[in-house]
């Protein structure tokens, strides 16, 4: 079935499956991998992007229903070949260990952003439960989050 | 490649039509958090997809008359946010406020907790507390109310047909002095569906000029396969002026309600102290301002 969305800001045009999910035609139809795929059920937030402006579980949406929407995913973040300033907060804060929770943690908090520029750090916490990091390293990301509001700078 | 058909009416009409097409394999789609989920479970590769994301005029929460209606596609992150559900009917609030991640908040929605009738489902003890009815469309095209108490009749069964589906959820519009709040111990933020060990939605009618609670609903979820309403909790409360004594009475009547509900299976003991905590917190928030 035919699917047309946006990805990143670019139009997409592809005949899908219907059952194929988010994640599997971000990854597998457009090789966008930097959308990880941990649990597949909802729990680990490794997945999650920006669908219409709210983060959700691409693992549990089906790719058809983005029809006609926008998609934001990590490879979205960097513009012109510079770093969002939240990935930069990231680095800066040592808020990255393994790796893998990272892009769902920066997708989380990238929408947080969108909608609160000056998030509480009850705020942050609320927004990135979904998200889990087996390094532990919840302390240095909310900083990360933190750091970036303060300085006010999130690309759009 | 599945051999799946993925409708998306985009009207009520259309919706309609797709309905009366239904077949033993066709399955409604809301926000996809259980469905998705149970497609790759159970390797289903056949039959045909209902979306329902896509109908239109099925996104608000309004006040009409007696009645709050919420709309089959307000998702539990709307559910939270919303002004009137706030101040009206609290409970309801903070029930979806706790549902899940923000994740499965921003695509979860009302009827699949209602349709898939999870013995873990946290909508529906909050429902049956408020009275809530569903409405229902079928392949007719007529529409018909149903209680949600009358909707969900087991384990992961419904009265539900197989060409019927939920285009609101209503509620009868709030007493003056209604009050109410819902709490639940069991996992926090995050699960697929939150698999909560118990829950406590209690609504009562407060009469400020004689100090009395003239009515009361509690209503216990995850104690059973069902949920329920605790019958003895809600008597006792009836008649009675707030204190921190009701409140430890109230703890009592429902511990002994779940001790029943239990059947004495060792590893739901713990459910036994969680309710009480769950009752003096509820309890002491209801009439933070009296006690």
């Amino acid at each position: 079935m035919l699917l047309e969305f946006t990805v990143n800001g670019i139009a997409r045009r592809l005949d899908v499956d219907p059952a194929l999910r988010l994640i599997d035609v971000l990854r597998d139809r457009l090789d966008l991998t930097g959308t990880k795929e941990g649990c597949g059920e909802g729990e680990c937030g490794a997945c999650t992007v920006i669908l219409a402006g709210k983060a959700v579980n691409a693992c549990l949406v089906l790719g058809l229903q983005a029809q006609g929407q926008e998609v934001v995913t990590i490879e979205g973040l960097a513009r012109d070949g510079q770093l969002d300033p939240l990935q930069q907060a990231f680095i800066d804060e040592g808020a990255i260990q393994c790796g893998f929770c990272s892009p769902g943690m920066l997708m989380s908090s990238k929408a947080l952003l969108l909608q609160h520029p000056h998030p509480s750090e009850a705020q942050i916490r609320s927004a990135i439960a979904g998200n889990l990091c087996r390094c532990t390293g919840y302390q240095k990301i909310v900083k990360a989050v933190q750091t970036v509001a303060e300085r006010g700078a999130c690309h759009e | 490649m599945s051999n799946l058909t993925y409708q998306a009416p985009a009207s009520v009409a259309e919706l309609a039509a797709c309905l009366a097409q239904a077949q033993p394999g066709t399955r409604l789609l809301g926000g996809g958090t259980d469905l998705v989920i149970q497609l790759r479970d159970r390797g289903i590769q056949d039959g045909t997809l209902i979306d329902l994301t896509r109908v239109a005029g099925l996104d608000t929460i309004s006040l009409e008359g007696d009645r709050i209606s919420i709309g089959a596609n307000v998702t539990y992150s709307e559910l939270s946010e919303h002004p009137l559900i706030r101040s009206l009917v609290p409970c309801l609030g903070e029930m979806a406020s706790q549902v899940g991640s923000l994740q499965i908040r921003n695509s979860a929605r009302l009827p699949g907790n209602i349709a898939n009738a999870s013995p873990a489902g946290d909508s529906i003890a909050t429902l049956m507390a408020l009275d809530a009815s569903v409405e229902i469309l079928d392949g007719r095209g007529e529409r018909s109310l149903r209680k949600v108490a009358a909707v969900v009749t087991g384990i992961g069964k419904t009265t539900l047909e197989r060409d019927e589906a939920i285009l609101a959820v209503h509620l009868p519009r709030p007493r003056p002095g209604q009050r109410s709040r819902y709490g639940k111990a069991g996992m926090g933020a995050r699960a697929q569906v939150v698999i909560a060990n118990i829950s406590l939605t209690l609504v009562v009618d407060y009469d400020s000029a004689q100090g009395l609670i003239t009515g009361a609903q509690a209503v216990l979820g995850s104690a059973a396969p069902l949920a329920y309403h605790a019958r003895t909790a809600e008597a006792l409360l009836c008649g009675r002026r707030p204190s921190p004594e009701l409140g430890r009475e109230l703890a009592e009547a429902l511990r002994r309600e779940v001790e029943v509900s239990i059947k004495g299976v060792e590893m739901f003991m713990h459910k036994l102290n969680d309710i009480q905590g769950l009752a003096l917190d509820l309890f002491s928030h209801l009439f933070r301002d009296l006690l």
